[in-house]
């Protein structure tokens, strides 16, 4: 990719669900961009798209996706790349992005984000077909963290240094799931601090943050709860180390009314606009000062 | 994959194992909720084991996740107790397939009215994209509605049972249709034209009066997609 990456932030958004399709359109909330699942509206036609351009009309559209199955040794499937690329012209996101995970293998899709073997090979594996992607669909893509639950035993690097090195090696762009660090940190005894000081804040183009479920032995991404105490102060650290970069809420079960949604959004809103050091303009561009490593969290 | 206090290795993929099938089997019922409503949970979850070990997904949407279940079905034990399952099955995902079907004009009757006499037995008339024609074995539309309205169904008695299901206005229909129209949707939807349409139903030279009839109720309910009726298209 020969384009510069981009810096800016671009404000705080929530996830455009069925259940608000409706209330979206005649209320027109004050928030300030949508994110969609992009699977979602990869259909022929019928009412989700209608009410995706019309949406459009009023609000810049972040495209998240669940299916690109970067990390699999399966072929890239050509097909969902080409009606990505379609709805991508009609809805012209902000961005695209999806999960730097596997999800398919010979020919199965397990509909799940599974986690990769962090190694120089795989690196090399998924920075080649980023690569290939973002020449196909004519931009960089944003790769997102997962929760996981296991670890494998090939691994050789941590988790950060993986992220990182795929995103430098791929020239792509990083969705830092803040939730998805916590839970990650929770489910194998890494600092999640850590996890935030080392990751390039250049890459950085977006911040997800979500609730999930504590089952005891561990804890369980289902992005069903409002956003937990433990993910604020962690967004908090994340915005000093990043900037003030585009945040999502993102709520996929149990999902409430509208406005309590909304409400979260303006809770991000509110921290990340509170008078602390990290609005500089420059905070977006420089690592700044490290945090100090919490080897307890 | 590594052991880590508290989890093992086996109760971490575990986690995964039961995400797989419990997304899984939640998106199906959403697409086949009268066949979950009907059948019980307990036989819903014992059928999305079988289910996905005999058709684990193979599309990138979840959306086709039970694009097989209707056929799954049209042998399986569970026919013992609701011999019309099959059937109720494929009409739920003729209404998921309406739902996000291509789009396309209806057809205006202005532009039907504009063909010249002569020229409307070559007529070749678009079906939307979104309308399914069901040929079952059974008044399956009575169990959906028992259970989207929370009651028991009915004993049902078989029959066969010609169905249409479409879209307009991004609302999904279903109607319960006679043999005539199904035979005349069905050659439309093969690409035939207005008379053969016609003759699939031939009925005491009462086809024009029927054929009229059934167009007039197409073009109320958007049953019919624009398209080129000028002379030159004409087969």
């Amino acid at each position: 990719m020969s384009q510069p990456l981009q810096t800016s932030a671009s404000g705080f958004g929530v996830g455009l669900r069925a259940k608000h399709y409706d209330e979206v359109i005649e209320t027109r909330p004050a928030v300030d961009w949508f994110e969609i699942i992009s699977e979602n509206f990869m259909v022929p036609g019928g009412r989700p798209l209608r009410i995706l351009d019309e949406v459009r009309k009023h609000y810049p559209i972040a495209m998240h996706g669940v299916s690109l199955s970067i990390g699999s040794v399966d072929s890239l499937n050509l097909d969902y790349l080409s009606q990505l690329k379609e709805l991508a012209k009609r809805c012209e996101p902000m961005w695209i992005s999806d999960h730097l995970c596997w999800t398919s293998v010979g020919g199965h899709n397990t509909h799940d984000l599974l986690p990769l073997p962090y190694t120089d090979e795989t690196i090399g594996h998924v920075a080649e077909r980023v690569s290939r992607v973002q020449d196909l669909l004519g931009q960089r893509i944003l790769l997102e963290n997962v929760s996981t639950y296991l670890e494998l035993e090939q691994s050789k690097i941590p988790e950060w240094e993986f992220l990182n090195a795929v995103a430098e090696r791929a020239d792509c762009e990083i969705l830092l799931d803040v939730n998805n660090i916590f839970v990650s940190a929770y489910n194998h005894g890494f600092s999640a601090r850590d996890y935030l000081c080392s990751i390039d804040p250049k890459r950085v183009r977006q911040f997800h943050l979500a609730g999930h479920t504590d089952r005891g032995a561990f804890l369980h991404d289902t992005h069903d709860h409002p956003v937990p105490e433990g993910v604020w102060s962690l967004y908090a650290e994340a915005l000093q180390r990043f900037g003030v970069v585009a945040t999502l809420i993102e709520w996929d079960d149990h999902i409430p009314p509208l406005p309590e949604l909304i409400a979260e959004a303006e809770h991000a809103r509110r921290i990340a606009t509170a008078p602390h050091e990290h609005t500089s303009p420059d905070a977006g561009r420089n690592p700044g000062p490290a945090l100090e490593a919490d080897h307890g969290a | 994959m590594r052991s880590r206090a508290p989890l093992s290795a086996v109760e971490r993929w575990d986690i995964y194992a039961n995400m797989y099938f419990y997304r899984l089997r939640d998106c199906v019922q959403q697409d086949f909720a009268a066949v979950a409503g009907t059948i019980g949970e307990v036989n819903f979850h014992n059928l999305m084991t079988d289910y996905l070990l005999a058709h684990p997904p193979s599309h990138f949407s979840l959306r086709y996740a039970g694009q097989h279940l209707a056929t799954f079905l049209a042998d399986h034990e569970l026919l013992r107790d609701w011999p019309y399952l099959a059937d109720l099955a494929r009409m739920e995902y003729a209404i998921v397939d309406a739902f996000d079907a291509a789009d396309t004009q209806p057809l205006d009757p202005d532009a039907l009215r504009r063909v010249p006499s002569e020229e409307w037995p070559r007529l070749q008339l678009a079906v939307s994209p979104a309308v399914r024609l069901l040929r079952l074995d059974w008044p399956v539309a009575d169990v959906w509605r028992a259970i989207k309205d929370g009651k028991e169904p009915g004993v049902l008695t078989a029959g066969e049972t010609h169905m249409r299901v479409w879209r307009r206005d991004w609302c999904i229909f279903h109607k319960v249709i006679d043999a005539h129209e199904a035979a005349a949707l069905a050659t439309l939807l093969n690409g035939g034209t207005f008379a053969q349409m016609c003759a699939a139903f031939a009925e005491d030279g009462q086809e024009a009066n029927i054929a009229l009839s059934m167009l007039q109720t197409w073009l109320a309910e958007h049953v019919l997609s624009a398209s080129d009726l000028s002379p030159d298209a004409l087969p």
